[in-house]
Parts: structure tokens; C-alpha cells; sequence
């Protein structure tokens, strides 16, 4: 009998496209946290982020075929259409006027003692994790704010600009070299990963 | 745009926040520019990692159970009801007649070949071994046989009741499709039932709703964890399975086993 825990993620997407809903099931008990936090991190409130995370799961077992594991890892397209659906959610609810100040602080939450105690079932995705926790506190919290209201609030650079009261340019310059200093980080630590 | 301009914008592009004019001139640009591509494609890697970042939440476990539902019923609603009708259909003969207990045996069988014509899986599993869908076709038929044999040359009326008075019911989880199947036969023909069924672990749920067919039949599934069995099913007419005032109420003495459970009024035959 198939031992659905230890098979990939992608053997699981093929599953799904076989309708296998014990291979949806996995996917479902490894992501579901994840999907759920990312959708709560953009939405900030917790119903929104229960129907997104459900769409979402929903959306891929109706499609599997939308993944195409040539072009990259599994995790890393469910997290980005996790975040782009949860920041369309934002745009069309036009909610984004109220998240411009407001969530200011907010995007300067960061992970903290009231998080499951292992999180993450893959131990290279925590380690993946923590390196990009890690990356994050190397920037300028300026930095660190410019990129986090682009990435999870949805907002553009003018957006930014008018919600911190700074200028378009030092917002785009923050952004660039924050986005600059943690492609760094990343590429010397999957380069020491490498040399290990 | 050059590529010049275009390094400028492109993690702002890869985090979305291009306004846009800037957007379309970006794009337009990355079609026909493979070095910018490539630079687009680590900066989309990077902006990714970001979600990793965020502070990990438990998703409420009633979400996973709503996404099942939702699932299920997706997978109800994709099956061709034109499918199940037919094969239905082939039976009637054999049901006219036999009572309700044995309209839901053969009804079992209807659900198998459902499960085959979903084409999802080649067989049920049982969780031990792998019982066949044949097999488990086979044993429904058996069981039609021995109440055929029981039943003699009675002219037993398969009409609809007025009410519920015989009822029978067939349950069985399919762990490969994480469902438990609940047919019911000896209903009132056009009215609306709702399933209930309760879990070790996530106590009692509604298990959607029911519409007996001319035949007074009906069923559903829901979903049924590995780790948290099945306990008790049956069925409501209040609407509401929380309200404990289940019309039938059955109690499975093996929530681990995967092998049909043939369920008679209030017992478990």
C-alpha cells in the first residue's frame, strides 16, 4: 500500500490529477497552516483567511495542472498563489485604503512563542525559513517595511510612499536595496549549504 | 525601456508593486529580454521566500472538514448523474420485488461501480489488504441473495412508504477516498433528509443533505479521516444534527473496519 507521508509533494500534484483525495489529504495536512498564515498575514482577519485558504485548497484540486513542477518547487507556487489571491481578495474589497497606515506595525510582526511548536513538516523547508527570518532581520527596518507592505499588503511603491509620508524615490531605493541585500544572504547561504 | 530601466523596477515588479504604466512597459520589456528574465525569475524565487516569513498560525480545524465537504460535493457533482441513473436503472428490476433492506444492498453495488466509473482509484482499500471493487460488488449481490432467498415468493411492494417504517441503510468509509458512504433505503419519496454523523474526535457533524428518490432511496458521503473514525450515523428531519434528534441513529461497533456495515432499523444488523 502507498505510503502517502513519505511521497513528494510533486508525486502528490500528480495524484491529485488522478482525483486521489488521500494525495489531497497530505497536501492539505502538510500546507494547510502555511496557506492559512500566509492568507492571515495579508487579509489580517482570521474568517477572510479561513475562506481564502479554503478557495485556494479547492482551486488545486480542481486544476493540479496549473502547477508545473519545471518551473520551480511546489511550496514555492502554492505560497505565491496563496499570497497574489489573498492580495486580489484585499484589492477587490477595496480594502486597502484602511490597511495603508494601519498596518504599518502590523507588517512588523514577526514570529513569536505563540507559533506551533514545529510549524513546518519539512525540515529544509524550516531550515528555508529561517534563513529568510534570519535575512529579514539583517535589513533596515525601513527596508524591511517598504518590502513587507509590497509583498503582503499589496500596495504600490506610490502606495508605500503616501502611507509612510516619504518620497516615491527613497521608497523605490529601500526597496531595491533591501530586495539586493537579501538576494545576497540567500545566495551565500545556499552557497555554503553547498560546500557542506 | 532598457535593460537599464528595467533593473531598476524589477524587484519592485517581482513584489508587486509596480503601478500599471510601469508594469506594462516591464513586461513588454521581459518578453523579449532573456537576461532581464532571468534576473525576473530569482527576484519571483526571492519574493516567494518572503511568505515563509510569516508568523505560522494552526488553521481551525473545522477548515479542513469544510474543505472536504466542499470537495466531496465537487466530486458528487462531477460523477454524471446520468451514470449512476443507468446503472441504477439496470437494477430496478431486481429491486421491484424486494423490500427496502434490499433495494439499499443493491444500492451498495451502485456505489461501487460509482467508484469505478470516477476512475480514481482501481480498487477500495481497506486499510490492511485491498478489498477489490469486484469483491465488494460480489459480497452486496451475495447479500441481495440471501434476502431474495429470505424473502421467498413474496410480492413484497417496493411503493414508497408515507412514512418512514423499514428503513435500512448500507455504511462504508474508503480511506483512499478519505469518505464514508451512507445509502438509505425505506424513505419518504421526495423528502428531505439530512446525514449526521459523529467522529471520535470531531463529535457530531452534518453530513449534508439527502432527497429521497421515487424509490424512497438516497444517499451521500462525507468526509472520514484515518485518524479520526467514524462513530455513529444517521440521518435528521429537524435540519439540525446538533439537536441530537436523530429520526435513525446507529452506533458502528468497529469504526476501523471498511468492510460494509449493514444498518436496520435502530440496529446494526
Amino acid at each position: 500500500m502507498l505510503d502517502y507521508q513519505t511521497v513528494s509533494d510533486d508525486e502528490l500534484m500528480v495524484g491529485l490529477q488522478r482525483r486521489d483525495i488521500a494525495a489531497f489529504e497530505v497536501l492539505y495536512k502538510r500546507y494547510g497552516d502555511l496557506v492559512f498564515s500566509t492568507c492571515l498575514r495579508v487579509l489580517s482577519d482570521a474568517g477572510l483567511a479561513e475562506d481564502m485558504a479554503q478557495e485556494i485548497f479547492i482551486r488545486i484540486w480542481r486544476r493540479p495542472e496549473a502547477f508545473d513542477p519545471q518551473r520551480g518547487k511546489f511550496v514555492t507556487w502554492l505560497l505565491s498563489v496563496s499570497r497574489n489571491r489573498a492580495v486580489d481578495e484585499i484589492r477587490s474589497r477595496g480594502r486597502r485604503r484602511k490597511h495603508e497606515l494601519g498596518n504599518v506595525v502590523d507588517v512588523e510582526e514577526r514570529p513569536s512563542g505563540k507559533e506551533r511548536e514545529d510549524p513546518l513538516f519539512n525540515a529544509q523547508l524550516a531550515d528555508e525559513r529561517r534563513a529568510i527570518l534570519s535575512a529579514l532581520e539583517t535589513l533596515p527596518a525601513e527596508q524591511r517595511v517598504a518590502i513587507e507592505l509590497a509583498y503582503f499588503k499589496g500596495l504600490t511603491q506610490q502606495e508605500i510612499a503616501t502611507a509612510l509620508k516619504q518620497p516615491l524615490g527613497t521608497v523605490k531605493t529601500r526597496i531595491r536595496l533591501g530586495m539586493q541585500k537579501l538576494k545576497t544572504f540567500m545566495q551565500a547561504r545556499e552557497g555554503q549549504a553547498r560546500g557542506r | 525601456m532598457d535593460c537599464k530601466q528595467v533593473e531598476e523596477l524589477i524587484d519592485a515588479h517581482a513584489l508587486g508593486a509596480l503601478d500599471e504604466a510601469e508594469r506594462s512597459q516591464v513586461e513588454a520589456h521581459l518578453v523579449d529580454c532573456g537576461d532581464c528574465r532571468v534576473q525576473f525569475e530569482e527576484a519571483t524565487k526571492l519574493a516567494a521566500q518572503l511568505a515563509l516569513s510569516v508568523p505560522i498560525r494552526q488553521a481551525p480545524g473545522d477548515l479542513f472538514h469544510r474543505t472536504m465537504a466542499d470537495i466531496h460535493r465537487d466530486i458528487a457533482e462531477s460523477q454524471g448523474s446520468e451514470k449512476k441513473v443507468s446503472w441504477l436503472a439496470a437494477w430496478m428490476p431486481r429491486l421491484a420485488p424486494a423490500s427496502a433492506a434490499a433495494a439499499a444492498v443493491v444500492a451498495i453495488a451502485a456505489l461501487g461501480l460509482t467508484i469505478n466509473l470516477d476512475s480514481r482509484v482501481d480498487d477500495i482499500d481497506d486499510g490492511n489488504g485491498n478489498v477489490q471493487q469486484q469483491q465488494l460488488v460480489n459480497l452486496a449481490l451475495a447479500a441481495e441473495d440471501r434476502q431474495q432467498a429470505e424473502l421467498g415468493a413474496q410480492d413484497v411492494s417496493a411503493a414508497p412508504a408515507a412514512t418512514e417504517t423499514e428503513i435500512s441503510a448500507l455504511y462504508i468509509w474508503t480511506p483512499k477516498h478519505a469518505a464514508g458512504w451512507l445509502i438509505v433505503a425505506g424513505l419518504v419519496s421526495g423528502k428531505t433528509y439530512l446525514a449526521c454523523y459523529e467522529t471520535q474526535r470531531s463529535g457530531v457533524r452534518d453530513g449534508g443533505q439527502m432527497v429521497a428518490s421515487s424509490m424512497g432511496q438516497a444517499q451521500t458521503a462525507f468526509p472520514i479521516l484515518h485518524d479520526d473514525p467514524l462513530v455513529a450515523v444517521g440521518f435528521t428531519t429537524n435540519g439540525d444534527c446538533q439537536e441530537g434528534d436523530w429520526l435513525r441513529h446507529w452506533e458502528l461497533d468497529d469504526p476501523e473496519s471498511c468492510l460494509p456495515v449493514r444498518l436496520t432499523d435502530g440496529l446494526i444488523a
